[in-house]
């Protein structure tokens, strides 16, 4: 669980955070999202859990629209309806840190960590909201052109995904007893 | 329900509404071909003296898809056959240059729209001393894509007068605002008896609330002599820039300020400085102004 929340924190980095040589990108989105996606899988073995089942989905969703969107951005320039892709992209990366969040609050509460689990659903309630300002936002400068409403959903967008990677080092550092599972289990 | 469940719901529906509109938005204002402004302008042809090549310039504005690639290359007027332009959207007259004038990226961009010019050389003319007035509307251009069309241009008066080398009168002192009013001085140089002004597109365009002479409606002041430094003034105020639609968008008239030279000659000066353009401040201007036009 500890090593596939690290990958999964690189994942979102990696996702987010991009090296450029010219217009090349040497690390695209894709990367992460195939990262976090794997990770996902990794902890679907130790705790099969429905919630992160269709967290994996939807990160393999997300892994699949930005190698298209990379591949698109390559072959076609200056297409409108490419940019369609951003919006789905958002529903779909909303999805996986709803489920992500809703499997770590199971995992929680299996570990007897019930004040905690509280704690973080209250977050996951923030993440959704943020998530749909974003979208809202990054819709209105898609329609309008407007660099500034752009910028404001970019730094938002960062802001996220730097919660989102806290959220998850400290879930990660949350001391739960291994018996109890394994109690659960026998 | 759980609050989260529910929240999450809502969130993807309006993400999802957010999308649909979003591509319904780009599918019904893609623009079929570019639209250009309703320019009222009168240009000069300039004389060619069989050496030089004297090219008269002059630019007009059109609007466009954010992502149309092409650049207009080329453009003739089949009013006005006898004019023969060429046309570039880079204004670039130098031989050497860093810019690439072939990305679709000049102008100034309005959301999904880019408002760009391009820039006309009148060449030469055929006959070669051809002198008159031509009045055009419709253009033709052509686009490096190989895209062509026939565009609505408003009403460009091409004018190539009479050689005259007296400089009775000179213009001073012009300033406009962009509320669509304007004050020009002029000075005569000489004893002249100002006549009157003519202007088919003073007549033409209606957006102008007044075009007056010394406080005088240009249509009917009386002819008043002027002694050396003599002063004339120009005040006008141009109308229907605002969300709703005027005649035109851009101006740029000359008209013709008819007088007696000191030797009782009827003869015309061009008066310069009558200008003014239509802004827009953001895509919903652009829009506004699309749907006015009836573009949809």
């Amino acid at each position: 669980m500890k090593s596939a929340c690290k990958t999964i924190m690189w994942g979102l980095f990696l996702s987010t955070f991009h090296i450029n040589v010219g217009e090349f990108q040497i690390l695209p989105a894709f990367v992460g999202w195939l990262m976090i996606a794997r990770a996902v899988e990794e902890i679907m073995k130790e705790y099969s859990l429905h919630a992160y089942k269709k967290a994996h989905l939807y990160a393999s969703l997300v892994a699949i629209e930005t190698i298209l969107s990379f591949v698109l951005n390559l072959l076609v320039r200056s297409n409108e309806y490419i940019q369609v892709l951003t919006l789905i992209y958002m529903i779909f990366n909303l999805l996986f840190i709803y489920y992500f969040m809703e499997g770590s609050l199971e995992y929680l509460r299996i570990h007897g960590k019930h004040s905690e689990a509280e704690h973080y659903k209250r977050i996951q309630l923030y993440f959704i909201i943020f998530c749909v300002m974003i979208d809202i936002i990054g819709g209105i400068s898609l329609v309008t052109g407007s660099g500034e409403w752009n910028s404001v959903a970019g730094g938002m967008g960062i802001i996220l995904v730097l919660s989102l990677m806290i959220t998850i080092k400290n879930i990660k550092n949350i001391e739960v007893d291994q018996q109890v599972i394994e109690g659960e289990e026998a | 329900m759980k609050v989260n469940q529910l929240a999450l719901r809502i969130g993807i529906v309006i993400m999802i509404l957010m999308a649909l509109f979003y591509l319904i938005f780009i599918y019904v204002t893609k623009l079929k071909s570019p639209v250009f402004l309703r320019h009222c302008m009168d240009v000069e042809v300039p004389f060619s003296d069989g050496q030089t090549i004297y090219s008269g310039n002059f630019s007009l504005n059109y609007i466009t898809d954010k992502t149309d690639q092409g650049s207009i290359i080329s453009i003739n007027f089949p009013e006005a056959p006898e004019l023969l332009c060429s046309a570039s959207e880079s204004n670039n007259r130098s031989g050497i240059t860093f810019y690439d004038s072939s990305s679709p990226e000049f102008g100034i961009t309005y959301g999904r729209f880019s408002y760009r010019t391009v820039y006309i050389d009148i060449n030469y003319t055929e006959p070669v001393n051809w002198t008159g007035e031509k009045v055009v509307h419709k253009a033709n251009i052509q686009l490096n894509n190989g895209e062509s069309y026939t565009v609505d241009v408003g009403t460009i008066v091409f004018y190539r007068d009479q050689r005259n080398s007296d400089q009775y009168i000179e213009n001073s002192i012009s300033q406009s605002s962009s509320d669509g009013s304007g004050e020009i001085t002029y000075i005569t140089s000489s004893k002249i008896k100002v006549l009157s002004i003519k202007s088919d597109l003073l007549e033409e365009a209606k957006d102008f609330s007044y075009f007056r002479v010394n406080d005088y409606d240009y249509k009917d002041f009386p002819p008043e002599s002027y002694e050396e430094n003599g002063i004339i003034k120009v005040t006008y105020q141009i109308s229907g820039f605002d969300r709703s639609q005027g005649t035109y968008d851009y101006y740029e008239l000359r008209p013709k300020l008819y007088y007696q030279d000191p030797e009782g000659k009827e003869k015309y000066y061009r008066m310069v400085g009558i200008n003014h353009r239509r802004f827009f401040g953001d895509v919903w201007d652009v829009l506004s102004y699309l749907i006015g036009r009836g573009v949809w």
